[in-house]
């Protein structure tokens, strides 16, 4: 097979794992909490009783979220698939190592990237 | 070509232990080969090494010809692995496993769909194809891994301990299914502590302790050479109170007393029973019955890796023999 073949053929591997993180990691408890609750208690330790406007905590609210959003999938998925030895499943498949973080870390960058992008489309009439 | 697993001095070195150390050994197409051996001896890590989970710290190993470190990628996709512990995604459904790994081995999208229909429903878990798979008990998870190994239809499946932990009918599934897949011409090596399987299922066994392997042979040519372990099963009536008594006669090795019955380990077993006659007229006993037993595998396999112990001190090396 041609490297370049090689290269395509492992990744849609790499896709698949992407999808299979996005459709199994998503909404586990501890993404949620990571992505979701510990980014909302940091903006409200920001904004509560301090005299600032809503509007211009909103670019606060979209880096906490990409910072944590795009962090929270990514670490759960190497631990939680070695202690489920799923992981080794994977890698008796023709698909290298490289790959398979590569999947992995997809799925946490488009976790990210969807998050942030929900919250800028209701922040940005707000902003101006 | 004739072997399709070759394995050339492969060791595999821990900082406390070395669990496999220099072992040579092929396997030929369309064979059933076990690879036996007690906990610890270390047969699931050759099977690591074999199917490039982990890498050998020497030697090699060839899978259809293709060096399982330098192409990986080739020699994985003509395989087939069932590891040892269940390792299902328990929160995708049946199908949707199949789907990924079907995926991974590149299997086309129509193809995938028919492969997995056809193996959900001989392995009797088609009905329950969409459900999570977290529901499934362990022989249900063992058939889908079973189906999850085969969706690429693999010329090699390695099996590391297939059967473990399940109850008789899945069990037997398994191994018709194993036996099925071999007859359709592949090539199966089986990891296994399960010595009656080994004994039904393998055309050469390969006996593997403490990182060595003791012997390599087929089931019957081992129970050839090891005649020393045949047995004698005798009941007598009244019953013997002890079997004190019966290692008193000439030619009997051990006895061992199973349930009303004596079991006594000879390498003469037409003088033993002889003797057996003899003793029985003398205490005035009817023989209420008597049976002459081959070698079993299971003695043998203790013979040899009780001989295995006594060798691995002063002659690891000679001991690994190569076929």
């Amino acid at each position: 097979m041609e490297k370049k073949n090689l290269f395509l053929r492992q990744f849609k591997s790499t896709w698949a794992i992407t999808k299979k993180d996005m459709s199994i990691y998503y909404l586990k408890p501890p993404v949620l909490i990571y992505g979701f609750i510990f980014p909302g208690f940091i903006f409200l330790a920001f904004f509560l009783g301090k005299n600032m406007p809503f509007s211009s905590l909103l670019p606060v609210v979209i880096v906490l979220a990409l910072f944590f959003t795009s962090s929270s999938v990514g670490p759960i998925i190497t631990p939680w698939e070695t202690r489920m030895r799923t992981l080794e499943r994977l890698v008796s498949c023709p698909i290298s190592l490289e790959f398979i973080l590569l999947g992995d870390i997809l799925a946490g960058f488009l976790f990210g990237v969807g998050i942030t992008l929900i919250l800028s489309v209701f922040a940005m009439p707000k902003i101006g | 070509m004739d072997s399709v697993i070759e394995a050339e001095g492969l060791t595999k070195k821990y900082p406390e232990v070395t669990a496999v150390n220099n072992i040579d050994f092929q396997v030929k197409k369309g064979e059933v080969f076990g690879f036996l051996g007690p906990n610890g001896a270390g047969k699931t890590t050759t099977q690591r090494i074999l199917t490039g989970v982990i890498t050998a710290t020497s030697g090699k190993a060839f899978i259809l010809g293709y060096d399982i470190r330098k192409e990986a990628f080739y020699a994985k996709s003509r395989i087939g692995v069932v590891p040892e512990l269940a390792n299902i995604y328990i929160d995708l459904s049946a199908w949707n496993n199949l789907m990924l790994i079907g995926q991974l081995y590149d299997v086309p999208k129509e193809n995938r769909i028919k492969k997995s229909a056809e193996l959900l429903r001989i392995f009797n878990l088609y009905e329950r194809k969409d459900e999570k798979t977290k529901v499934f008990s362990k022989g249900m998870k063992q058939k889908l891994l079973l189906c999850m190994a085969l969706i690429h239809s693999p010329q090699i499946l390695f099996l590391d301990e297939p059967t473990a932990g399940l109850d008789v009918v899945s069990s037997r599934l398994i191994k018709e299914m194993i036996a099925k897949f071999n007859r359709e011409g592949v090539t199966i090596f089986l990891t296994t502590h399960n010595i009656q399987e080994a004994d039904e299922l393998c055309n050469r066994i390969a006996v593997i302790d403490h990182g060595l392997i003791a012997t390599i042979d087929s089931p019957e040519n081992l129970k050839k050479e090891f005649q020393s372990v045949q047995t004698i099963e005798v009941a007598f009536n009244p019953p013997i109170k002890s079997e004190d008594d019966l290692k008193e006669i000439e030619y009997v090795n051990k006895v061992q007393k199973i349930g009303d019955k004596f079991k006594i380990y000879t390498n003469n077993p037409d003088e033993l029973i002889r003797q057996l006659l003899n003793f029985s007229q003398k205490r005035n006993l009817k023989i209420f019955s008597l049976n002459t037993l081959g070698p079993d595998l299971e003695e043998v396999f203790v013979k040899i890796t009780e001989e295995h112990k006594g060798w691995s001190y002063g002659k690891e090396k000679s001991f690994s023999k190569t076929v």
